[in-house]
């Protein structure tokens, strides 16, 4: 017996609202959003994950802008002063920058540019007069995630940066913790202002 | 395919999401009556999938029944759900807008409207009952794979649908105020039709 007849003797409903819908496909482009969505999460899973450092009584804050990806980036960074302060790497079809100390981000221009994904650290601070960030190129995705007390992790999603283009990550010395705000251009400013509420 | 689910083999996930994606979104429409929170579902049955891998059997056919049973919990708990894979909500793109295709639009409407009627219909079931039937009437498993797929005993799976098949015979008779006719009839009288959109 066809399903849709068993379920017509059983259900006491009018007969012309049986059976019930015929199977549907996702909507068109859903199918393969959902997939490459399964699919970095699944990259993002099955890396382990990385030892925090000692935890210090010192806080840092850190603000991330992205110059040239799409939305706003929301975290925290809480850093520690022992090494190793972050590490740079490629994930997949893009970059993963661990953060375990905000403090020692010298290298980091350096260690990300090697890898084509060039990131810049500029303050951030309440009386910055520098614009809020431009949305993130539809191209790109960047998300931060915090990994334990004292290690924050940022992804980068999307191909190695086009010439002149820049990551910039903000830090907030004084504060226990900020958002994180972010974009992608090729002006870096010389500051960032607290993401807008 | 069940050793390298069991692996942890991303590619095969991307393989088992291709082909199961689609069941899983219209089961689970079933249970919710809701397109845009089936969506959800897929994408947190595809994340619980990855974190149950190693409760996969190594032996054994299709994993259409594991998956269907996992939607299953998903859409009975997925508060739950929702908050152990709230990172990856966060970072899953919003569904895009469904191109205005007048036909797919009113199908999807009608959809959700004859579900309503058909989930208020089995409303007075208990839930488990009720999920039983889904998967055996509906999704067409067999009472070996409903059983697997909701970790319950065969005998416990004919329960259930023999008490949802009583509650359902009970509920037909008397006269159900769609005008239709009691007594022992094993299909329903199609009522006097009307327009229903």
């Amino acid at each position: 017996m066809k399903p849709e007849h068993e379920l017509a003797q059983l259900v006491p409903i009018p007969a012309d609202l049986v059976p019930v819908p015929a199977d549907r496909d996702l909507p068109a482009g859903r199918h393969r959003q959902l997939k490459d969505h399964l699919m970095r999460e699944l990259l993002l899973k099955a890396r382990p994950a990385p030892t925090p450092p000692p935890k210090t009584t010192r806080k840092w804050a850190i603000a991330a802008t992205a110059v040239v990806i799409t939305g706003t980036i929301t975290g925290i960074v809480l850093a520690g002063t022992t090494s190793p302060a972050y590490a740079v790497e490629r994930e997949g079809n893009g970059a993963l920058i661990t953060i375990h100390d905000a403090s020692r981000l010298d290298g980091l221009s350096g260690a990300t540019a090697e890898i084509g994904y060039p990131a810049t650290v500029v303050p951030v601070t309440a009386s910055c007069q520098e614009p809020q960030p431009a949305p993130i190129p539809a191209n790109y995705q960047i998300w931060v995630d915090e990994v334990g007390q004292e290690t924050t992790t940022v992804h980068v999603v999307g191909a190695p940066l086009p010439a002149g283009e820049v990551i910039v990550l903000g830090i907030a010395s004084t504060a226990d913790s900020i958002m994180i705000n972010g974009t992608i251009t090729s002006h870096v400013p010389s500051c960032l202002p607290p993401p807008a509420a | 395919m069940r050793a390298r689910i069991r692996a942890g083999d991303p590619d095969s996930f991307g393989t088992l999401f291709d082909e199961h994606a689609r069941g899983v979104y219209n089961h689970a429409f079933r249970l919710t009556g809701n397109w845009s929170t089936a969506e959800d579902v897929v994408a947190l049955t595809f994340l619980e999938a990855w974190r149950l891998r190693g409760t996969v059997d190594p032996d054994g056919g299709s994993l259409r029944p594991w998956l269907l049973g996992i939607a299953t919990n998903v859409a009975r708990n997925s508060r739950r759900a929702a908050r152990r894979h709230a990172a990856a909500l966060d970072r899953l793109p919003k569904a895009e807008a469904v191109p205005d295709f007048a036909a797919e639009l009113v199908g999807r409407i009608d959809d959700a409207e004859r579900i309503r009627v058909v989930r208020q219909a089995l409303a007075t079931l208990r839930q488990q009952d009720r999920e039983v039937l889904a998967l055996c009437v509906w999704a067409e498993l067999d009472y070996a794979a409903a059983a697997q797929a909701l970790g319950i005993p065969v005998g416990t799976v004919r329960s259930r649908l023999a008490r949802a098949r009583k509650k359902l015979a009970r509920l037909r008779n008397p006269i159900n105020g769609d005008g239709q006719e009691t007594g022992d009839r094993t299909t329903a009288i199609r009522p006097r039709r009307e327009e229903i959109r």
